[in-house]
Order: C-alpha cells, then sequence, then structure tokens
C-alpha cells in the first residue's frame, strides 16, 4: 500500500453527482471521511465487524470500512448527514433522542443508518425484526433497550407523517 | 436518612432529553479522529512484542530512510522526565532497558500519512532478549527470584482486620469455602484510543485534544514529560466515544508522546490507535484470584469473613494501588460481618497493565462474595435472598471497615427485585423444569453489592470540584465545570441540576467544552462522582447569584427579596389577589445595566474522613449506594450456550436526577456486565491477547440484548445534590454476579470463573450426569 496509485471515482453523494480522486487503496469510508470531509459516519474496526460507519450503497445498509473507494463508481451513497435531512431521517432524529437512544454516540449514526433502512423497508417492525437489523452494528454503552424502542418509534413517527401526508 | 417525601421540584426527577443527542445522531458532534489540522502528521508507536526482557537494541534510522517518514522519537529525546507513573512512578513513557509486556512502547514514528508510519514502526530494528515471563498474579506473588521490578512482584497490599480477625471463623456452626478465578475483560468503547497535539503557539503553550475522561490528568502528566509548567499545557476533551475507565489515566501515555513529536517536529500530530493496538496496549480490568472461607450460624447469620485475593497488576501499577483498595473494602458484599480478616494483594505479571473499568476492582470481589453466600444458602437451607437479608446492610449497622452507613436502601433494593422478577415462584418452577426432559434449563440467580461513593478515604486529597456559573446579559446561562462526559450524560444532568437551582429553563443552560485553559479542576470523572461533586459545586456556585438576582428582581418588582419564587424562568411576586413577575431574562439584563456580575466560582470537596489503612477500618468512604440485580437465563442443555431472558435491576442511588439517562446507564451496565460473564474472553497466553478485535473479542449485540426493568430506590443522601448519590459504576458491578448465579442455579455448583463460557458449562454438566 505505498499510497501512489489514484483513482477517480464518479458517483451520487447524498443526492449530488460527485467526482473524486483519492489513493486506490481508500476504503469508502475513508473517502467519505478524508477527501468529503464529512465525518459524522465514524471509523472503529477496520473489518466489518463494529458497524459504526453504516451508510447506504444504492439504498442498502452496508460496513463501508469494507468497500473500496473505486467499488461505488455509478452507485449511490447516502451519509448520515444525508439522511437526517430527508423527511424519515427526522423521525429517525426525533424519536432516538427522545428514547435516549444515544449515551456516547459513537455508534449513533450507524445505528441511525440501520433504523432508517429498517423502517423505509418495514414501516411496522416487531422488535425482533428491529433487533435483527440492527445486530449489525454494535454498542457498549445502551445495552441496546432504547436504540429499539427508538427504532420501533421512528416506525410509529414515520406511519404517522405518512398518513398525515396522504390526507394532506 | 431522608427519604423522598413530595417535592416541588420541577426538573430534576423528569427525563429531559440529552443536550447531546441531536448532534450525535446526526453525526454532528465532532470526536477525536473526525478533526483535521493543517500540515498533521501522523504518529505510529513501536512496541515491545516481548513480555518480558532486556532492551538490548533499539535502530531507528531504518525507519527514517522510509519515504515520508518525517521523525523518530525514543526515550533519549524526552526534554522533562520519562515516567508517566500515574499513582507509582514506576512507568517509563519509553522502555529504556526493560521491557514488561507485549505492547509496551518503545519508540514512535510520524510521517507524511499513516501508511508511511506504519512502515516506519516496522521498520525500527529492536532485539530484546528475553526473561522468564510471570502471566498469574499469584505466581508472580510466590516467585521472590524472578523479579518484574526490584523490590518484589508485590507491589500493594491492602488488609482489613476486624474483631477476632486472628481466627474470624471461630464459634461458626457452618464454615463454606471457596476459590474464584476472575479473567480480565476489555473495555471495549467504540471510538479507539486518540490524540492530537498542536505545535507550541507563540507563548511556547501546548495544546492536546484527545479522547479523555481526564483532562487535568493530561495536563500534569505532559507537564512532566516535556518539562513545562502546568499553566503552559491546555488539554481539550472532544467528545468520547465510550471510555468506561479506560480512558483515565492511559491517554496520558499517548498524549505526552503526541506534545513530544509536535514540538520536535512543529506540527500537528495525530496518534489515533486502531482496534488490535488499542487492546494490545491499554489497561484493563483487573485478572483476580480469590481465596474466601466464611463462617455462619445455623439461623444464616454471617460470623465472619476471610478473604485473599492477588489482583494482576501487569507490568506496571498504573491505578492498582487504588483499584485494589477498594476491592479490599468492598470484598465481603454489602453485608454485617463482625469478624473480618482481608488481604488483597497487587502484584506485578507480564501482562498489560490492569487499571481502571467500571466498578475498579469491585465486580471481581462481588463475583466471589455472592457465588459464596448461593453455597451458604444451599448448605444451611436457607433461599439466596433470604440469607442475603438477613445479613444485609441497614442504617445504622457497620460494614467491614467498621463504618456505619447512614443512607441505605439495600433491603428495599433485594425485596424490589425479589418482587419484580416473581423470585419465589419462578424458582422453584424452574427446579421442576430441569428436573424434566427437554431443550433448555432455566436458572434465576441474584447478585447483590454496595459502592463507597467517590474516590474515599485513601484518594481523599483529590476528591474535590469546582463548577463556574456565569449567568449572562440575554439570561443564558454557561456552565463550567472539569467534569467530562463519556457517554454516561453528565452535561445533561448538570444542567437540569443547574437549572433547577436557579429556576431558570433547562434549554438556557449551555456547559461548556472541558478545556483545562476555560474550566476548573473539578476532579477525575471516574468514580461514579460527577453528579454529586460537580453538581455540589456548582449549587455553590449557583447560591451566591440567586441572592444577587433575587435582589434585583425584588427592586424591579417592589418588593422584599424574600418575598419573590422563582420558578420555570420566573420571578414571581405573590400578593392576594394580584401577580406580578419578570422573566429571568429581564432580571439578568436588568442586573448587567446595574453593574451586578452574576458569575461565581463555587466547590465542593468530600467531608473529612477518619480511616486507618494500616487495619484497614473506618470511614472508607463518605457514602454508599446499593443495588439487587436478579437475571434469568435459558441454556440449551446441547451446545451449553446461555440466553439471557430478563433482568431486574433494583438500584439505590439515592435521588434520580434524570429517569432517561438513569434507566440508560442500568441497562447498558447490566448487559456490559452480562457480556463479561457470558462471552468476554480475553485469551492471554505467554502475555498475548489473542483476541484483539471485534471478531474475536466478543461483546454482546443487539440480538444477545435483552429486556432489563430498571427499579429505583430512592433513599435520599444528606450530602448529594437533590439527594443523589452516584449510579456509574454500580449499574455494571452486581450483573456479573447476577448472570453467573443463574447459571449456578442450572449447575448447582460453581461457576468459579469468569467468564463462563459455553464448553465450560457443557463440561460441567456431563460431568454431573447432564440430564
Amino acid at each position: 500500500m505505498s499510497g501512489d496509485a489514484m483513482v477517480t471515482v464518479n458517483f451520487v453523494l447524498n443526492g449530488r453527482k460527485v467526482e473524486a480522486t483519492v489513493p486506490a487503496h481508500f476504503t469508502l469510508l475513508r473517502m467519505i471521511r478524508e477527501h468529503f470531509r464529512l465525518t459524522g459516519s465514524k471509523w472503529s474496526c477496520e473489518m466489518g465487524e463494529c458497524g459504526v460507519c453504516t451508510m447506504l450503497v444504492d439504498g442498502s445498509p452496508v460496513p463501508t470500512c469494507l468497500i473500496l473507494a473505486g467499488q461505488v463508481q455509478d452507485r449511490r451513497v447516502d451519509t448520515i448527514e444525508g439522511i437526517t435531512a430527508t423527511p424519515l431521517g427526522e423521525c429517525v432524529v426525533e424519536a432516538f433522542a427522545d428514547c435516549g437512544a444515544v449515551q456516547c454516540g459513537y455508534c449513533t449514526p450507524g445505528m441511525a443508518v440501520a433504523t432508517y433502512a429498517l423502517v423505509r423497508d418495514n414501516p411496522d417492525p416487531t422488535e425482533e425484526e428491529a433487533r435483527l437489523a440492527l445486530s449489525g452494528v454494535l454498542c457498549r454503552c445502551t445495552g441496546y433497550v432504547k436504540i429499539i424502542e427508538g427504532a420501533l418509534k421512528t416506525a410509529r413517527l414515520w406511519r404517522k407523517k405518512q398518513s398525515g401526508t396522504a390526507v394532506a | 436518612m431522608t427519604r423522598k417525601t413530595t417535592d416541588s421540584l420541577n426538573l430534576v426527577g423528569s427525563g429531559l432529553r440529552r443536550n447531546d443527542a441531536v448532534d450525535k445522531i446526526t453525526g454532528r458532534a465532532r470526536y477525536l479522529d473526525d478533526l483535521h489540522f493543517d500540515r498533521m502528521l501522523y504518529a505510529r508507536m513501536v512496541v515491545s512484542e516481548i513480555p518480558h526482557g532486556m532492551l538490548k537494541k533499539l535502530d531507528t534510522r531504518p525507519a527514517l530512510k522510509i519515504p515520508g517518514v518525517v521523525r523518530v522519537a525514543t526515550a533519549a529525546d524526552v526534554p522533562g522526565i520519562n515516567q508517566v507513573g500515574c499513582v507509582v512512578e514506576d512507568q517509563p513513557l519509553f522502555a529504556v532497558d526493560k521491557v514488561r509486556y507485549i505492547g509496551e512502547p518503545l519508540a514512535v514514528v510520524v510521517a507524511e500519512t499513516p501508511e508511511a508510519a506504519l512502515a516506519g514502526a516496522r521498520a525500527v530494528k529492536v532485539k530484546i532478549e528475553p526473561l522468564p515471563g510471570i502471566f498469574d498474579p499469584k505466581e508472580a506473588f510466590d516467585d521472590t527470584k524472578n523479579l518484574i521490578h526490584q523490590g518484589g512482584n508485590m507491589n500493594c497490599h491492602f488488609p482489613i482486620r476486624r474483631g477476632n480477625w486472628q481466627n474470624p471463623l471461630a464459634g461458626a456452626d457452618v464454615i463454606i469455602e471457596d476459590e474464584y478465578f476472575v479473567h480480565h475483560q476489555e473495555q471495549m468503547y467504540m471510538e479507539s484510543q486518540g490524540c492530537i497535539a498542536l505545535p507550541p503557539d507563540a507563548g511556547g503553550s501546548l495544546t492536546i485534544y484527545g479522547s479523555m475522561q481526564c483532562p487535568f490528568y493530561v495536563q500534569k502528566a505532559v507537564s512532566k514529560v516535556m518539562g513545562l509548567p502546568f499553566s503552559k499545557i491546555r488539554a481539550i476533551q472532544t467528545v468520547l466515544g465510550g471510555a468506561f475507565g479506560g480512558k483515565e489515566d492511559i491517554p496520558n501515555e499517548f498524549c505526552a508522546k503526541a506534545a513530544l513529536l509536535a514540538v520536535m517536529t512543529d506540527r500537528p500530530v495525530k496518534l489515533v490507535l486502531d482496534r488490535e493496538d488499542d487492546i494490545k496496549m491499554t489497561s484493563k480490568r483487573h485478572a483476580m484470584r480469590l481465596k474466601y472461607r466464611a463462617g455462619f450460624k445455623k439461623n444464616g447469620k454471617m460470623t465472619g469473613i476471610e478473604v485473599t485475593g492477588w489482583g494482576d497488576s501487569g507490568g506496571y501499577i498504573t491505578l492498582s494501588t487504588v483499584v485494589l483498595w477498594r476491592s479490599s473494602v468492598h470484598a465481603a458484599g454489602p453485608y454485617v460481618v463482625p469478624n473480618v480478616k482481608v488481604d488483597i494483594y497487587g502484584c506485578y505479571t507480564n501482562h498489560v497493565p490492569s487499571g481502571a473499568f467500571r466498578g475498579f476492582g469491585s465486580p471481581q470481589v462481588i463475583f466471589g462474595s455472592e457465588t459464596l453466600m448461593d453455597k451458604a444458602a444451599a448448605a444451611l437451607g436457607i433461599d439466596p435472598i433470604e440469607l442475603r437479608l438477613k445479613n444485609a446492610l441497614q442504617p445504622g449497622t457497620k460494614t467491614i471497615t467498621g463504618h456505619k452507613v447512614q443512607s441505605c436502601g439495600f433491603v428495599e433494593t433485594l425485596e424490589a427485585a425479589r418482587k419484580a422478577s416473581q423470585w419465589d415462584r419462578k424458582r422453584a418452577a424452574f427446579d421442576k423444569h430441569n428436573s424434566k426432559p427437554g431443550r433448555t434449563f432455566k436458572g434465576l440467580g441474584i447478585g447483590s453489592c454496595y459502592y463507597g461513593m467517590t474516590l474515599g478515604a485513601k484518594g481523599w486529597s483529590f476528591d474535590k470540584a469546582a463548577a463556574h456559573v456565569m449567568v449572562l446579559r440575554d439570561g443564558s446561562v454557561q456552565l463550567a465545570v472539569g467534569n467530562t462526559d463519556m457517554g454516561q450524560g453528565s452535561t445533561t444532568v448538570l444542567a437540569q441540576l443547574l437549572a433547577e437551582t436557579l429556576g431558570c429553563q433547562y434549554e438556557n443552560i449551555h456547559v461548556l467544552p472541558v478545556d483545562t485553559a476555560l474550566v476548573p479542576d473539578s476532579g477525575p470523572t471516574v468514580a461514579s462522582r460527577t453528579t454529586v461533586m460537580s453538581g455540589n459545586a456548582l449549587l455553590d456556585a449557583a447560591r451566591p447569584i440567586i441572592v444577587l438576582m433575587r435582589s434585583v428582581a425584588a427592586e424591579m418588582l417592589g418588593c422584599a427579596p424574600g418575598k419573590i419564587v422563582v420558578k420555570g424562568g420566573w420571578f414571581s411576586r405573590n400578593e392576594a389577589g394580584r401577580k406580578k413577575r419578570v422573566s429571568f431574562a429581564d432580571v439578568a439584563g436588568t442586573a448587567y445595566m446595574k453593574n451586578v456580575v452574576l458569575g461565581s466560582l463555587g466547590s465542593w470537596h468530600v467531608p473529612p474522613l477518619k480511616y486507618d489503612i494500616e487495619q484497614g477500618l473506618g470511614e472508607a468512604y463518605f457514602e454508599y449506594c446499593f443495588a439487587a440485580h436478579v437475571a434469568e437465563v435459558e441454556i440449551d442443555r446441547e451446545t451449553g450456550v446461555v440466553r439471557l431472558v430478563h433482568g431486574w435491576c433494583a438500584h439505590d442511588s439515592g435521588r434520580v436526577v434524570n429517569q432517561t439517562t438513569y434507566e440508560g446507564q442500568v441497562e447498558g451496565g447490566f448487559l456490559q456486565g452480562a457480556g463479561w460473564t457470558l462471552m468476554e474472553n480475553v485469551a492471554l497466553r505467554e502475555g498475548r491477547m489473542l483476541a484483539d478485535n471485534f471478531t474475536t473479542y466478543i461483546i454482546p449485540s443487539a440480538l444477545d440484548a435483552t429486556k432489563v426493568t430498571v427499579i429505583p430506590i430512592e433513599t435520599m443522601s444528606d450530602h448529594g445534590p437533590y439527594g443523589a448519590k452516584g449510579l456509574g459504576e454500580i449499574s455494571m458491578m452486581p450483573a456479573p454476579a447476577a448472570v453467573a448465579r443463574a447459571i449456578g442455579h442450572v449447575l448447582g455448583e460453581g461457576p468459579h470463573e469468569l467468564p463462563v463460557l459455553p464448553e465450560m458449562i457443557l463440561a460441567q454438566l456431563k460431568r454431573r450426569g447432564g440430564k
């Protein structure tokens, strides 16, 4: 890994077309954090185990420390910064803050992205479905109790918001 | 002891939303690794890969040939003192002659990129002549020839001698004996350790950003290494991604190295540990060998106890001499025992140093004393909770150090956990279930404990806090304290306490970031002390401000200050039929125009404690918290895998300041404790930790987690703010024992070791002819 070989990547980042030239060995996480300086998604294990770097790639939540930057050519990447600015993302923020789902906060962006993907696909998840959906992100502070509550509350807020929109 | 009756508190007790929640969810909160400075260099450490040996050669020249490498620092470059021992000066910043654990730093390489720094670190030539290693604290204690440090392998001894201590079991009807071995536990905070040191500014001051619990420790440590006065060292805490004790003293080592390199290169230096280095180099919970003997009367009264413990300090003392003192005081559990002989020893080994981790030397002995209680309960034919109740500390009774407890709701925690878990019914039902064929065994177990608040007699001189409160002219309030939020929610709780006290709105309080140049030293953020210490300090600071604001408001309202009621952001004058009021902001603005300064520095310290360290007798701590956890588990009969079913956690931590963060601490503490019992296995072999990342050191995931019922027992403290005590550590402390006892309910005997892994459970089931 000399860092000399560079790669140029074109992709859609939080809804905008972008281009970046970064060392070829950079992971997606590193490109987002170091090139675009979007540091909301956290760095931790670099082996796809802890999930704190989770982002959406073409809509699916993935640990971005396992993807090379060059692999997202022509794909769509959504980070915590982009996600929390969406109507569903706002529900995640509201629900997590309300339920006390946050302690140290280092896993929280990863948890929030996983919750977003869960509720988008399944607006009425069971507790077990929420547990499974969030099991790819590790937390050392909360015992997961209030994070699971936060995910279920996100779904409730989202359903409410959608029905409100439908009526309006 | 006072108890909660009806009170008129506005904010204290409610589950207000954390003041940092939204920033953390959206990713706006900036952690150490999120910071970047122009011309920043990246550091990588060169460490010993030999657990014990003589350093014969350290050639850094090959590193300088690697493209991108800028400098390499070793002990020879230290301008001040090459020493980072936190309590005892036994630990060099860089090893010079001897190495004592795998991961001990020898040099640091800085380079233009992390890749070049890594290549540089690998290029440094190291020759170490191995010495025989010692990897067991008891073996180290017994070994008088192979000495890890001159002066012997025992580095501390904490005795307790009370009553007939020479023969504490004399006169007992039943004597219970047992031995335990508790392995290390890794903190596994999600954010690894890291810091950034900036080059000296125009005045020669150094600024260090870091993921740290105790910036004032860092100030002191960097001062010593760099030979600069404290006033020229500025340590700034970045948002902490968890710590659990692991970032108490250990950041000193990294901050000092980064500061040295920043001075040597005149460039910012970032030193962030990857997970493998973090696990290899940073302190763990002490492994401990324990021997217990206790005497009971037939009626269940404990008459005497003898506890001997050997704690694994690792290669250096770091905090062993304070951690293991706490082990001694907590060795017999929350019980009344008249005759006591306790000996806790700290022993050097060739493991990575052990240090601070939530509970600080107490979860190990709680596992010991609670396992022993259950063994006694079985021998005496008494229900485990009943036996605990017979011996429970109560207001007016004395701890094993002879300290009369005042605020004590221990009996209530036991009763509450028993009731909520349906203990009596389930214990019987599970025994029946387990005697029949099936897929699972079911177990229910109890763990209970007490916790001496804050640093205690041994750390009394450090047990003070200061807080600065400033009401600005628009009515917003700045609060500066030296205690850090590592995730536990202290900035929220302290803001709540201040808003309650000033009578303003919670949203008005802005808690400043902890920066040694901006905030007063409130002592270390450890020992569950922040709510009480900084809370009392801010109450003290608020007092004169309230007097000033009331007198300004009285002038505005045309009445005597005593006639004014302050609540929810309003100063009101109540008169028959008429109500006049002015807002908090108006009072602040008027005070400003009248040249009344609404700023104050407050402080608080722990009351004097009389304690005899030679005999282990007296007032060990100024106050105690109590807890009882009941755990329900299911064990797969084929695999030995344990599933957590439910936790019931009853806590006397005095007044609940924030209901939500209180529950969060207990839920998280319970799972962290359960994780240690069930799966967290450091796998140390010849001084090397084989479990060195999330793949091999398994912590509980959302699928392992369970429901936790949190039951606060609000036995008010006469000392803490609004009657609060501490919660951070005791939320975790009884959990390992509770889960182990639930497994013990199934196994009948033991477990004698933590963690208790599925293969150990299966082996024991097989031995007893598993049903």
